[in-house]
C-alpha cells in the first residue's frame, strides 16, 4: 500500500507540531517521534501515527489542564446565564451534566472544585432571586429563601457527571 | 476526590510485559506499539513516565539501514524489570498487589 503524498505531509506536519509542544519539557522525546515517524514502513498509515503523537503531548505535557480555569468560568457562566434567560428542564439538565463531564475531564485532580461549582451554580442564582427580588420575566413565582435550598441537590448530578469526566480524563492519562 | 496511588493501567502492564520478555533488547517506538497493541498517543507519555521514575532505559542507536535517521530506543532497567516481575506475579497470584505506584 501506497500512502499519498497529502497524508504523508499531513503527518509531518501534524508530528512537528507534537514534537514542538513536548520540546520545551521534553526534548529527547520530540526528537524521537520526529525520527520514528521518518522510519515508519510503507505500509502503515503515518497519519494515525501523527495524531497518536499530537495526542501524546498533550498528555505528557498535560496542557489540558491549562484550559481549566477558562472551562470552569465559561461553564459557570453558561449555566447561569442559562438559568437566568432559558426555560426549559431538559436543556438546563444537559447543560449541568455536559459542564460537569468536560470539567472533570480537563482536571481530575480538582474534583471537587467541579462539582461544587457546577452542583451550587442554580442554587446560588435563585438565592440572589430571593434576595434582590430581580428575577427573569418568564418567572412568575417568586422563589423563597427556603424553596431555594433544594436547588442544592443539583450538587448529586453533577458529583455523577463530573466523576464519569474524571473516570475519563484519568483513564486518557493512564 | 483525591488521586491516590493506583494499580498500573492495563496498557502500563502491556508494555511492561513486552519489555520484560524482550529484556536485554533495545526496542523502538514503533516496535513496542505493534507488540503492546497500543497506539503511538498511549506509548510516548507511557514510556516517559516509566523513563522519569527510572523504570525505563532510553538512547539513541544508528539505523541500520544507510539514509534513515537514528532511532531511540528503549529497555527495562533493573527497577523496571522488577516492577514487571511483580506485576506478573501479581496476574499469576492476584493477592499480591504491588504497592508501588504507576501510571
Amino acid at each position: 500500500m501506497t500512502v499519498p503524498r497529502w497524508r504523508a505531509q499531513l503527518a509531518d506536519v501534524l508530528t512537528q507540531l507534537a514534537a514542538r509542544r513536548l520540546r520545551a519539557t521534553h526534548p529527547d522525546w520530540a526528537r524521537a517521534m520526529i525520527k520514528e515517524r521518518a522510519c515508519l514502513p510503507d505500509n502503515e498509515d503515518p497519519l494515525a501515527w501523527a495524531f497518536g503523537c499530537l495526542r501524546a503531548s498533550w498528555v505528557a505535557t498535560d496542557s489540558v489542564q491549562a484550559l481549566y480555569p477558562v472551562a470552569l468560568v465559561a461553564g459557570v457562566a453558561a449555566m447561569t446565564g442559562y438559568e437566568w434567560i432559558g426555560d426549559g428542564s431538559f436543556a438546563a439538565a444537559a447543560l449541568l451534566g455536559g459542564v460537569g463531564l468536560a470539567l472533570g475531564l480537563i482536571s481530575p485532580k480538582r474534583f471537587w472544585v467541579s462539582v461544587l461549582a457546577v452542583g451550587l451554580t442554580v442554587a446560588a442564582v435563585m438565592v440572589f432571586e430571593a434576595f434582590t427580588g430581580l428575577r427573569p420575566s418568564h418567572e412568575v413565582y417568586e422563589h423563597s429563601l427556603a424553596s431555594t435550598l433544594r436547588w442544592t441537590l443539583l450538587v448529586m448530578p453533577a458529583l455523577a457527571a463530573t466523576a464519569v469526566g474524571s473516570f475519563a480524563g484519568r483513564w486518557l492519562r493512564a | 476526590m483525591t488521586l491516590r496511588p493506583r494499580a498500573p493501567s492495563r496498557q502500563t502492564r502491556d508494555v511492561l510485559t513486552v519489555l520484560l520478555q524482550r529484556r536485554g533488547e533495545w526496542l523502538h517506538g514503533y516496535e513496542l506499539t505493534k507488540l503492546a497493541g497500543l497506539s503511538s498517543g498511549t506509548l510516548y507519555p507511557l514510556l516517559i513516565r516509566l523513563h522519569e521514575r527510572g523504570q525505563l532505559e532510553a538512547r539513541w542507536v544508528d539505523s541500520a539501514h544507510p539514509g534513515r535517521p537514528e532511532r531511540h530506543v528503549y529497555r527495562l532497567s533493573p527497577q523496571g524489570v522488577a516492577l514487571a516481575r511483580s506485576l506478573e506475579r501479581e496476574a499469576d497470584h492476584p493477592a499480591l498487589r504491588p504497592t508501588q505506584a504507576i501510571g
